[in-house]
């Protein structure tokens, strides 16, 4: 097995609201090894985001360690953790999180301005096929569309780690099947780590490593011998 | 083009009606900073070079008959740089078609044709030939008062005797920018006129061959003005001379400065006040506009940006917004302020404006308003940006709502759900609340503090016109005159009542503050020009002592109780010890009032009179006008009432109450 | 030159009044959106917007008047001099034209609003996040 890309230890996250204390994450331990596909499953609630969140550096946790390779997220202060964010990470968000006012071709750009290798923004949304509509706004696009601009945004800067908050929550299979399909690419190109919630059990097929989460807990994880192809799947 | 400036320009144009409201509130506060600095500078500096070019002199004196000779002697006082002595006398006129009584200030123009002092702006036409007996020249606002032009004629009564004049010029004089006739309390130009004519021809009418009645003093820079004065006193003391004063008690000038001082104290109240509001405002505003970008700041956030590319772009989104309003209220405010210049500049008859640049003062305004905006978008953006992106990027988390009141009163049957909501929306934000509701507080207070000048300007001329100075008219004479006068003019057709006026010029001293005022005498109960105190209540003279304006009695540092050297600058010129009996909180200048036979008294004459006010038979004007036309002693007539109605300043309101109210404070 | 500042005055009360109205609409347009999802009508909605808006800038005038008045008794404190003083009068009239340019502000603000909320593109305001 190579290096982990994650290293979690005890990693807790407590949201207090008012007299309710919710614990989102309750003492993880986790690896997460380079170049693998990784996915998370469970029901609403579990701590699935939290996770992400923090492994993508947006948040952070209450108490425990996470390590990027040898790189203590935890201690990290915020322009680090910026630069972290900047230089590592591929993020598509769970509600999607375009700018309103700029273009989809804007949008994938808003990344590639900043980032060190990134790909032409135009091959960032012809991966996702959305060519054709690079210069509309978000509210001209879909739902999926929307997703997948935000998919594009993600890869375009070539990230160490793409981390996927329900991408396919949106689409119907046909796209569903080809947003995988570019992620998996992706993958395969250019060795990306990726970690994929999803509320869609076909999709775990596609990984080296499924994670079940329930109550905050890794409750249990599954090492798939051969990942299925995306074409090869169906829901 | 960067993406983030691409988003700029986006939001700018999606909250273009958002971004104009602020620019013009900035605008707003901006504009009225350039335009009442700007005015009052333009018109501060055209006055001086007014000045500066025509020779305005420094000291008056007056006398009734000094011999030229006295030039020298004057010209040998140190500090002294130029003299010019005339001859100044006022005069009734009697303008054809203009029943109204009229009256003139004549003075006299050295028959070599130099002047040194005031010099004269000639508007149009040409000096007095010589030789000439009955050429004049006049002031331009009386020229156009009565639509006269070079060739119109209108006669005068000199030392008694009517004369025929006709207009060669029209001019304008630093001497006479400000032009009230004696007894008015504001110009009205169709009843008051400046005459100039040749000094051989003035000095004949009045006898004054070899001899002068007025001088004019241009001081050296740095000559004591109060050492001029003493001396010229001195000097002229024996000729009759009347107390000889600096530029701070000559009419026109003591006008203009009052006038210029109230443009100025204008641009220093309001438009700092504007500037303040309109900042605090500018800032609230931004604050939440700024965090309305708060899920956007977090994604920008989540994508790697640093914060401080982040701040960068919503400062350039607030520093353009700013930048509209400063230019939008640079140019504004400079168009208001150009247009008020040529519109007061016209009011006072300058011959020419020099309008004043005022960088600072758009690097002021600019400097403020930015600095509000900026703090604004700072205090929003700490905000977010402290934030972990994870957070930011959700909307804020849905608020706690309390129960409104117990749970037993159950609201929800009172007041429908929409209401219900707006109840509690309020609740759950109180600071928002709160300063949403200051904001517009701010924007009734601004309003009403730019209204306040009409009311009370208007209270004031209540005052003035219905409460204390009642007369319908006031005969001045030339010299003053045996009381027994009152009696022949309420004789007079048309004249209801009549009451005697004294008035008798003096410095009036505490330690060593000094002012130099008129002390005025009338009946105790005066019925018709009467002294009203802030309560609105007449005023009763005590029998002995003087009463003095509250704001003499604070700047002399005295109250009742007190007593004050006075020196009489008239008839035995002594100086006397005089007991203050109360103060009287009054509106214009500062003055003393005795009654009027404690005056006579106090000056050890016999009842004297300098002028009469009277009541008039509204139906019988034109008899009255008549008849004291031919009284050769009447040195002026000054009708309140006709001058009140027809008086015109610069104004905002076509009302003539409204004109009436903007009288001295430039409205 | 007062009726110029009134018109200063004017500008920057109305700036202030249309901004705090559009930016509440702003922070409050997906929750008025939601609403409208659930069935309230658009004048039930514009209502909760409005009295608010109403009832802010009516609680606003007194202290708005009393400020106003502080402030003109600095100025006329500035602007007592030897030649002329002035007393501190104001009008009950001042403060209905003040209040009246605040309220008329208001009307309008609300006039846009209301086009605004008619225009409440629902499934937009819902979709994206902004
Ligand atoms: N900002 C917050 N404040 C309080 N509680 C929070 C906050 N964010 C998340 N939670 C709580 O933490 C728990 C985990 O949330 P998380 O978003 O990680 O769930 P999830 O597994 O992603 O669910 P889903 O599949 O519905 O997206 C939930 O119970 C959630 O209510
Ligand atoms: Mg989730």
């Amino acid at each position: 097995m190579s290096v982990p890309v994650f290293t979690a230890k005890a990693l807790t996250k407590i949201y207090v609201s008012g007299e309710v204390m919710v614990h989102a994450l309750n003492e993880v331990d986790l690896d997460i090894p380079e170049k693998e596909v990784v996915v998370l499953l469970g029901p609403s609630g579990s701590g699935k985001t939290t996770l992400l969140n923090i492994m993508g550096g947006l948040d952070r946790p209450t108490s425990g360690r996470l390590f990027f390779r040898d790189l203590d997220l935890t201690d990290l202060e915020d322009r680090e953790l910026t630069k972290y964010r900047r230089d590592h990470v591929g993020f598509v968000f769970q509600f999607y999180n375009l700018v309103p006012s700029l273009t989809a071709y804007e949008n994938v750009a808003l990344v590639t301005e900043v980032a060190k290798n990134p790909m032409r923004p135009a091959d960032a949304l012809a991966l996702v096929g959305l060519e054709a509509r690079m210069h509309h706004f978000p509210a001209q696009l879909s739902g999926g569309e929307q997703q997948r601009v935000a998919i594009a945004r993600a890869i375009a800067k070539r990230p160490a780690v793409l981390l996927c908050d329900e991408p396919t929550g949106a689409l119907d299979s046909k796209t569903g099947i080809r947003v995988i399909e570019a992620l998996l690419g992706v993958n395969r190109q250019l060795g990306t780590t990726t970690v994929i919630i999803t509320h869609n059990a076909s999709i775990q097929e596609v990984a080296d490593r499924v994670l079940f989460f329930a109550d905050g807990r890794i409750s249990r994880i599954r090492t798939n011998e051969a990942r299925r192809e995306a074409a090869e799947l169906t829901w | 083009m960067k993406v983030l400036d691409i988003k700029l320009l986006r939001d700018v144009r999606r909250l273009w009606a958002q971004v104009l409201a602020v620019a013009l509130v900035v605008g707003g506060g901006v504009a009225t900073l350039v335009l009442a600095v700007g005015s009052h500078r333009s018109l501060e500096e055209t006055r001086i070079a007014y000045y500066e070019r025509y020779g305005f002199a420094d000291v008056f004196a007056q006398a009734k008959r000094a011999p030229k000779a006295l030039t020298d002697r004057i010209g040998e006082i140190p500090g002294v740089a130029a003299i010019d002595t005339r001859i100044a006398k006022p005069a009734l006129l009697d303008i054809p078609g203009f029943s109204a009584p009229a009256s003139a200030q004549f003075v006299s123009l050295a028959d070599t044709g130099e002047q040194h002092l005031n010099r004269l702006y000639m508007r149009s036409g040409r000096f007095p030939a010589p030789g000439r007996t009955e050429e004049v020249v006049v002031n331009e606002p009386f020229a156009r008062a009565h639509g006269f032009v070079e060739g119109a004629r209108f006669s005068a009564i000199l030392n008694g005797r009517k004369r025929e004049l006709v207009i060669v010029g029209i001019a304008l004089s630093p001497e006479f920018v400000y032009t009230v006739g004696p007894g008015d309390l504001m110009p009205d130009d169709r009843r008051y006129a400046i005459v100039w004519m040749s000094e051989k021809v003035l000095s004949a009418a009045y006898d004054l061959d070899g001899a002068f009645s007025a001088v004019a003093v241009k001081l050296q820079p740095g000559a004591s003005e109060r050492d001029v004065v003493r001396r010229l006193d001195a000097l002229l003391d024996p000729y009759g001379g009347q107390a000889a004063h600096g530029r701070k008690d000559q009419t026109s000038h003591a006008w203009l400065d009052h006038e210029l001082d109230m443009l100025n104290n204008m641009s220093r109240t309001l438009p700092p006040i504007f500037l303040l509001v309109a900042a605090f405002l500018v800032n609230l505003t931004l604050t939440r506009l700024v965090a309305l970008e708060r899920e956007q700041i977090g994604l920008l956030k989540a994508l790697g940006y640093s914060d401080g590319s982040i701040v960068l772009h919503y400062f350039k989104f607030v520093a353009f917004i700013v930048v509209v309003g400063i230019v939008l209220g640079g140019i504004v405010g400079t168009w208001l302020g150009l247009h008020v210049t040529a519109l007061f500049g016209d009011f006072f008859h300058f011959p020419f404006l020099v309008f004043a640049k005022a960088p600072d003062v758009y690097l002021t305004a600019g400097a403020l308003s930015a600095a509000a905006a900026a703090i604004g978008a700072f205090r929003a953006l700490r905000e977010v940006v402290k934030l972990p992106p994870a957070v930011a990027m959700q909307a804020p988390a849905p608020p706690v709502y309390r129960r409104l009141l117990s749970a037993r009163i159950q609201l929800d049957r009172i007041v429908s759900q929409p209401t219900l909501m707006m109840i509690r929306n309020i609740a759950r934000h109180p600071v928002r609340a709160f300063f949403t509701a200051l904001g517009m507080a701010l924007a009734t207070a601004i309003l009403v503090v730019s209204l306040f000048t009409r009311d009370s300007m208007e209270h004031l001329t209540d005052v003035t016109y219905f409460l204390a100075d009642r007369q319908d008219a006031t005969i001045g004479f030339a010299e003053k005159r045996i009381a027994n006068v009152v009696e022949q003019v309420s004789r007079l057709p048309g004249v209801l009542a009549a009451e005697p006026f004294r008035e008798v010029p003096v410095r009036i001293r505490h330690g060593n503050v000094e002012r130099r005022i008129v002390i005025s005498g009338r009946p105790a109960a005066a019925h018709l020009r009467r002294i009203i105190d802030v309560e609105l209540r007449p005023v009763i003279l005590p029998e002995t002592g003087l009463a003095i304006s509250g704001m003499l009695a604070h700047i002399l540092g005295v109250g009742p109780g007190d007593s004050v050297e006075v020196d009489l600058l008239e008839g035995a010129r002594r100086s006397v010890t005089v007991p203050v009996v109360a103060t009287v909180e009054d509106y214009f200048g500062i003055r003393g009032m005795m009654e009027i036979e404690a005056l006579h008294k106090l000056m050890r004459e016999a009842p004297v009179v300098t002028s009469v006010n009277l009541s008039l038979d509204e139906n019988r004007t034109e008899d009255f006008y008549t008849a004291v036309k031919s009284i050769p002693t009447v040195g002026g007539v000054a009708l309140q009432r006709v001058s009140w109605r027809t008086s015109a300043r610069p104004s905002r309101c076509s009302s003539p109450r409204w004109r009436v109210s903007t009288r001295a404070l430039p409205a | 030159m007062a009726s110029i500042y009134t018109g200063l005055a004017g500008v920057i009360a109305f700036g202030v009044v249309y901004n705090n109205a559009r930016i509440s609409l702003s922070e409050r347009a997906r929750e008025l959106a939601s609403l409208r999802v659930l069935g309230f009508t658009r004048g039930e909605v514009l209502r909760i917007l409005l009295l608010e808006l109403a009832i802010l800038t009516l609680i606003a005038q007194p202290p708005g008047w009393l400020m106003g008045y502080g402030l003109a008794w600095v100025m006329k404190t500035n602007l007592a001099g030897e030649l002329m003083r002035v007393r501190l009068v104001v009008e009950h009239s001042t403060y209905v034209i003040a209040t009246s340019v605040v309220v008329l502000a208001a009307i309008v603000s609300a006039a846009v609003i209301r086009e605004r909320i008619d225009r409440l593109d629902l499934v937009a305001v819902l979709k994206t996040r902004d």
